[in-house]
């Protein structure tokens, strides 16, 4: 029945209105060369509620983008999770077999990636692959899932999805690629969406339209969503909740607005400053000396301690813990900025 | 004005270890052309000739091992080894000669073409696209069938199909010669362009005459032994690795040996000089590639 | 890429095929004249008059100027009048229908070998890099490269021919002949693909879409074998058009060595019996099937290949 697959259908399971719908605790995830590993994801934890958009910013190289592949369990040797739980509504994640996470992959966690063009298998239709999605989770005939496909072109924003169902990736501009993906990974319905640079391959309009895409299918589907960017702008913009992320860890959580206005790690304070708004002509680009250690040689200590200006002799000596920073922050640092709360 | 080479094979030093085809491919060339060197030797020395022509009527078809036959003999009793030997001797002669025409007709044109460009450009391009992926068993037996069976149809049929790939290689290096400074300055000093040709092109070629020469011999000398099976080659009673097979075909249920002694001589030469020539390619310059047959 | 650039090029390289074939036919002609000695010497005895020489000569054609003998031979070719064999009074064009099913057969068989074996087992060499599969056919390669394949076929034939008595060893007649020749036919086409095939898979396996398909929740059987080998059988496609004349060249060898009744035989046979009249047209028929085969990758490789394509877009 059309229905049951229609993409407007609340979560499934029943589950207790504040019980966060993805919940990763003290995940790691290293890289294994010889004798050595690498945490590449170091014991990083946070909670994601329906409906809620939780940013992650971070430089390049912070470990986002694998975070996000950790947690959907898309990793491969010599890569892999190696501690640490992933609750999706309450279901762990880790250690799940295979099949089971195939299951859930695409119906009930989906992912959108940076680049569409070579995102999307160029030997087959747009149209194709949306229904191999289909299909690969419901027992349907190929009429239903096109039908399905359709209608979910129709629901991004591209003109003539019946037309567009037939064209190849190639033949699309950038921007409706990346509308194909976004269809592709809500025909389901899932509980969570993580979104890995979404936006960051296209030019500013169409930025701002995804971005306003998103915001609007997330409020209908009461979907988590997991918006990876290094441009803080992009995050600040649409989420609820912001975690800033350096070399491998979870230095502060806080409310969108909260972080901008109040930043309490020095790192946050740096990404924020070195945005300079349009209106802002007097002040200079404030540019963080130095860059994201190579995770092999690490101190120990805590991570930014090199660059921090705000950094004590305790810093290098013993490695901060995440904790939380009152009722809605987390933060990850021995000496932060502004007061206790 | 001494020759100015470029681009020297990288120091054995430098390199940690050798191209696997070097450590493989060359000592098994290494082992047939010293065979081979041999059986041109016993070609030249009438008195040889006994050694692998001499019939051994009471040891036919003998396995290896039998006293006074090393490796065995065949149906008309006559010593695997030494006809092995001399057969080793006669491919080698050819896989040499030939590639020498190739290299040297091959690398004149090519140096002509890369130099001057224009018309002889043209020329080799089309000649190139013509020749290019001809089989080369095919024109070998055709011009069997032209010039008569022997050593000349085998010499022209390599020769014609693989001179003109080279020619294209050499045309290549040649093209990158010529924005040399060196090339400037010797033209500004009014220095005659063949001699610039001579000393200052010809000693940079040694990177693709050497492995293009190695994959040579090796593509000639199955070639020949190829065309020698089906009897358009080598005519006997001169031996050849190709006809002594043909010949053991014959009395392959009574034994193998008349064709497995010639087979592992072949090869050895053709996997060893392949080898090489890969072996040689990765240590001198890997865009070349091997010779289609 | 725009359709009348592509109409263009193929046009254009129908026609540079067409003068190419041209030039064959007559270098294939003039080829056969200048050997040494008159055709006519080879089926009369040479001590007949020179009268009889004359009249036979006269017979055969072969006393009016080169350039009408010429003319005869190629409108012949035009017409399919392709006269007689010199040696059996054979119509050669019987002979060429009688070999060339068998040619056929025999290259067919092998080309299936060399697609149905290699495309899955290069397959399977990339997804298990290293594995057993892979370390076994990295070795065998370079060696089934460089053991001559009549040396093989020979060995071939006495292990299961003569020792076992599994397979029959000559001539033709069902498929048991054909197993034999079609695998010796088989085997140097075979490793290259595997090789491609590998190659290609590999470049493939890194790409960004393989991350997505399984994000979807795609097995891996799906993504392996829909998606995967889809895309990497671009190179595959232009090494198969390269690898059929190839093929072709070896025909010759392999239908010798088990008597398999096709063109290539049919052409040594005429080259060993100096049959001028019918080596001649059977030089010229594989001459020409080996140009159109180029001129067929050529036009493949304009469609696969994105560089090729590109340059002709221009």
């Amino acid at each position: 029945m059309m229905t049951d697959l229609a993409p407007s259908a609340p979560a499934l399971t029943q589950q207790p209105p504040d019980q966060p719908v993805l919940a990763v605790s003290g995940l790691i995830t290293t890289l294994k060369a010889g004798r050595r590993s690498v945490r590449l994801v170091d014991d990083v934890s946070f909670s994601l509620r329906a409906g809620e958009i939780l940013g992650l910013v971070g430089e390049s190289g912070s470990g986002k983008s694998l975070l996000l592949l950790s947690v959907l369990g898309l990793l491969s040797p010599p890569v892999a999770i190696e501690a640490g739980s992933v609750r999706l509504k309450g279901r762990e994640l880790v250690g799940l077999a295979e099949r089971e996470l195939r299951s859930l992959r695409g119906a009930e966690i989906s992912m959108v990636f940076q680049e569409p063009l070579t995102s999307l298998d160029p030997a087959f239709t747009v149209g194709h692959q949306l229904a191999e999605a289909v299909r690969a989770h419901r027992d349907c005939s190929n009429n239903e899932a096109r039908e399905l496909s359709v209608m979910m072109l129709e629901r991004v924003g591209i003109g003539s999805p019946a037309a567009r169902y037939k064209a190849y990736p190639h033949e699309l501009s950038g921007g409706m690629r990346q509308r194909v993906m976004i269809a592709m990974a809500l025909l389901l319905s899932p509980s969570v969406l993580l979104a890995d640079e979404p936006v960051t391959a296209l030019d500013v309009t169409t930025q701002a339209q995804i971005l306003d895409l998103v915001l609007g299918l997330q409020a209908e589907m009461r979907m988590g969503v997991v918006l990876v960017s290094h441009d803080l702008g992009v995050v600040l913009d649409i989420a609820d909740r912001v975690a800033v992320m350096y070399a491998g860890q979870i230095v502060e959580v806080a409310p969108a607005l909260e972080l901008a206005a109040a930043p309490r790690h020095p790192y946050t304070r740096g990404l924020l400053a070195s945005k300079l708004s349009l209106l802002d002509t007097t002040s200079k680009v404030e540019v963080m000396p130095g860059h994201i250690p190579s995770l092999a040689d690490i101190g120990a200590g805590c991570r930014f301690a090199p660059r921090c200006p705000r950094a004590l002799e305790r810093c290098s000596l013993e490695p901060p813990e995440l904790e939380p920073d009152g009722a809605e922050r987390t933060l990850r640092c021995f000496n932060p900025l502004g007061q206790q709360t | 004005m001494s020759a100015v080479v470029l681009g020297r094979p990288r120091r054995l030093s430098r390199l940690r270890t050798l191209p696997a085809g070097i450590v493989i491919g060359g000592p098994l060339a290494a082992f047939f052309t010293v065979i081979g060197l041999i059986g041109i030797f016993y070609q030249y020395l009438p008195a040889a000739n006994v050694l692998w022509s001499n019939q051994d009527l009471f040891n036919v078809l003998s396995p290896p091992g039998t006293p006074g036959h090393l490796l065995g003999t065949d149906a008309l009793g006559r010593d695997l080894l030494a006809r092995s030997i001399a057969g080793a001797g006669i491919s080698l002669e050819l896989g040499l000669a030939v590639t020498a025409v190739t290299v040297v007709t091959g690398g004149v044109i090519g140096i002509i073409a890369g130099y001057f460009g224009g018309v002889a450009d043209r020329i080799i391009g089309g000649l190139i696209d013509v020749t290019w992926g001809f089989p080369l068993i095919l024109l070998a037996v055709i011009m069997a069938g032209i010039i008569g069976p022997g050593f000349l149809s085998v010499l022209v049929a390599v020769g014609a199909l693989n001179w003109a790939g080279f020619a294209r290689i050499v045309r290549g290096y040649s093209l990158s010669l010529r924005e040399r400074e060196f090339v400037e300055a010797a033209r500004v000093m009014q220095i005659p362009t063949w001699k610039i040709l001579l000393r200052h092109f010809v000693p940079n070629l040694q990177a693709p005459i050497l492995v293009m020469a190695s994959y040579y011999i090796g593509v000639t000398i199955i070639i020949e032994a190829g065309v020698s099976f089906l009897g358009l080659g080598i005519q006997p009673p001169t031996p050849s690795l190709g006809d002594m097979i043909a010949d053991g075909q014959n009395t392959l249920g009574a034994s193998i040996w008349p064709v497995l002694v010639p087979g592992a001589m072949i090869a050895i030469a053709v996997v060893g000089f392949s080898m090489l020539g890969d072996g040689l390619r990765d240590l001198l310059d890997p865009r070349l590639s091997k010779p289609q047959i | 890429m725009s359709g009348s650039n592509v109409t263009k090029y193929v046009l254009r390289k129908c026609a540079y095929t067409l003068v190419v074939l041209w030039l064959a036919s007559l270098a294939v002609f003039y080829g056969l004249r200048i050997t040494p000695g008159n055709p006519a010497n080879f089926t009369v005895s040479p001590i007949m008059s020179p009268a009889v020489r004359a009249q036979i000569n006269r017979q055969l054609g072969l006393d009016a100027p080169l350039l009408v003998q010429y003319w005869h031979f190629f409108h012949g070719i035009l017409t399919g009048h392709l006269g007689l064999s010199f040696i059996s009074r054979q119509p050669i064009s019987q002979i060429i229908s009688q070999s060339t099913p068998h040619t056929l057969e025999l290259a067919g068989a092998a080309l299936l070998l060399v697609l149905v074996i290699g495309i899955p087992l290069g397959m399977v060499s990339a997804l298990r890099r290293n594995g057993v599969v892979d370390r076994v056919v990295g070795l065998l390669g370079p060696l089934g490269m460089g053991i001559p394949n009549f040396v093989l076929a020979l060995l071939l034939i006495t292990i299961f021919g003569l020792d076992l008595h599994w397979l029959p060893v000559a001539g033709s007649g069902g498929l048991k002949y054909l197993v034999l020749p079609a695998v010796v036919l088989a085997l140097e086409p075979l490793v290259v693909t595997v090789r491609i095939m590998r190659a290609s898979a590999l470049e493939q396996l890194n790409l960004d879409y393989v991350r997505t398909l399984r994000a979807k929740g795609l097995g891996r059987h799906r993504i392996v074998w829909q998606h995967i080998l889809r895309n990497s059988l671009g190179p595959i496609i232009s090494l198969t058009a390269v690898q059929l004349r190839t093929l072709l060249g070896y025909t010759l060898i392999v239908e010798v060595i088990f008597r398999w009744p096709g063109l290539g035989e049919a052409l040594v046979n005429a080259v060993l019996t100096r049959d001028y009249s019918t080596c001649q047209v059977l030089a010229l028929m594989l001459t020409s099937a080996v140009i159109v085969l180029s001129f067929l990758a050529d036009i493949g490789l304009a469609f696969t290949d994105p560089r090729v394509r590109a340059k002709v877009a221009t």
